[in-house]
């Protein structure tokens, strides 16, 4: 009766409760709040959007617990500014052939044009997909300020998907900082 | 019990004898799916062979407390485990990584090599010889997805390790990074390795059990001269 029936999954739960216990220790030993914090692969994506510079993520600070300012869209990672020099970049994640295998940042001018795009990462497709994170394409948007002048700009050959996600990405940026202009440049 | 062999045997069989990949044909999903560059395959091999290694010893280890009816429950729940703690880790440290293998590195869980091993082998024999089977194992996978994911980075890419490859680089044949070139990567490599292995196919098929056997072109006396099942060779 034990043998047969009350063991095994006593047996299987003791297993579950070890394994979920030394998962959460590693989860805790492992676990980096990156929330806010300009990371050196960010930094260099700032620095190619909008060359060198001052940069600032805009906080949200609500019951004590900071948040990145998205002005409630998803795709949206954090808006960062130079205030010195008026500017506004938007950290973007956008599905490209795979899901959010885009991840970028849109360099804007207080006038609301482009002034470049770096990459964060992009897992897109090696050799065909990731020929949008080339400087000579990326450079075809560069003080663009309209969502049709981004889609005036032609694809990269084989890499459609890439492509049009990061257009939908650019344009996302420019609609958001020209409904809060304000609130971002201050 | 399975046969004893020495230990340097458990270790090497993996690598080129019973290569899980080349040889018994399992993992194929990240095998084809992972490898459009060498620094993906080398990362889900390292993987793999991690867990491959910490659930193989420790499941040699519990293989007298787990009773049979929870067995397979019991090594997927291990399995698991350290998969999601290879997990943290890879995204701790090497987040970039992490996004290339995206979905597959958690499906390391349900890659038959890994439950393959800890059935057929590590619940059966000691701690060291079930570790050095996952390590032997786990080198074999790896050293797979490394010569997959080189051919295809270099013919389809013209890059080998981010490096531009000359003339390959300015005209490459993308249909090695696309699926298809997986497998006719895949099938390339076996190929070579029947042929250097000199491994024949059958020289006749068993009659026996045929779903097509009624509609067959072989005259009577032709299938009674076919072997029966378990005859021949």
């Amino acid at each position: 009766m034990f043998k047969r029936y009350i063991l095994p999954p006593l047996v299987l739960t003791l297993i579950c409760i070890a394994v979920s216990g030394l998962l959460a220790a590693a989860y805790d030993a492992t676990y980096v709040d990156e929330t806010g914090v300009m990371t050196d692969k960010l930094k260099s994506a700032c620095e190619e959007a909008a060359g060198k510079g001052d940069y600032e993520i805009l906080l949200n600070e609500s019951g004590g617990k900071k948040t990145p300012v998205t002005f409630g869209n998803e795709e949206i990672n954090a808006v960062i500014t130079d205030k010195e020099r008026s500017l506004c970049l938007i950290e973007i994640t956008e599905d490209g052939y795979s899901t959010g295998g885009l991840h970028f940042v849109v360099g804007i001018d207080d006038e609301g044009r482009v002034t470049g795009i770096g990459f964060v990462s992009c897992t897109d497709t090696p050799g065909l997909g990731s020929k949008v994170t080339e400087g000579e394409y990326l450079k075809k948007y560069e003080q663009a300020d309209t969502k049709e002048s981004i889609e005036k700009t032609d694809n990269v050959t084989a890499a459609t998907y890439s492509s049009k996600g990061l257009k939908k990405g650019i344009a996302k940026a420019l609609e958001v900082f020209n409904d809060n202009r304000e609130e971002i440049l201050g | 019990m399975s046969e004893k062999r020495p230990l340097s045997q458990e270790l090497t069989k993996g690598l080129i004898k019973e290569n899980p990949v080349f040889v018994t044909l399992l993992g194929m999903c990240p095998t084809l799916a992972v490898t459009t560059l060498a620094k993906n395959g080398i990362g889900m091999g390292l993987a793999t062979t991690f867990v491959l290694v910490c659930s193989n010893i420790v499941i040699s280890l519990l293989k007298r407390v787990i009773p049979d009816a929870v067995r397979l429950p019991s090594f997927i729940v291990i399995i698991a485990g350290f998969v999601t703690l290879i997990e943290f880790l890879m995204k701790g440290y090497l987040p970039e990584l992490y996004s290339s293998l995206g979905i597959f590195l958690s499906l390391i869980t349900v890659n038959c090599i890994i439950l393959g091993r800890a059935e057929v082998f590590a619940s059966k024999n000691s701690v060291i010889a079930s570790a050095l089977d996952g390590l032997g194992m786990g080198l074999g996978f790896t050293l797979a997805l490394f010569l997959m994911g080189s051919i295809r980075e270099i013919v389809g890419s013209g890059c080998f390790w981010g490096v531009k490859l000359g003339a390959l680089a300015n005209s490459p044949m993308l249909i090695f990074i696309m699926p298809a070139g997986g497998f006719f990567t895949l099938g390339i490599i076996i190929a070579v390795i029947n042929k250097l292995a000199n491994k024949k196919p059958p020289e006749e098929i068993c009659c026996e059990g045929c779903p097509s056997a009624s509609l067959c072109s072989k005259t009577a006396e032709q299938k009674a001269a076919c072997p029966k099942k378990g005859e021949g060779e």
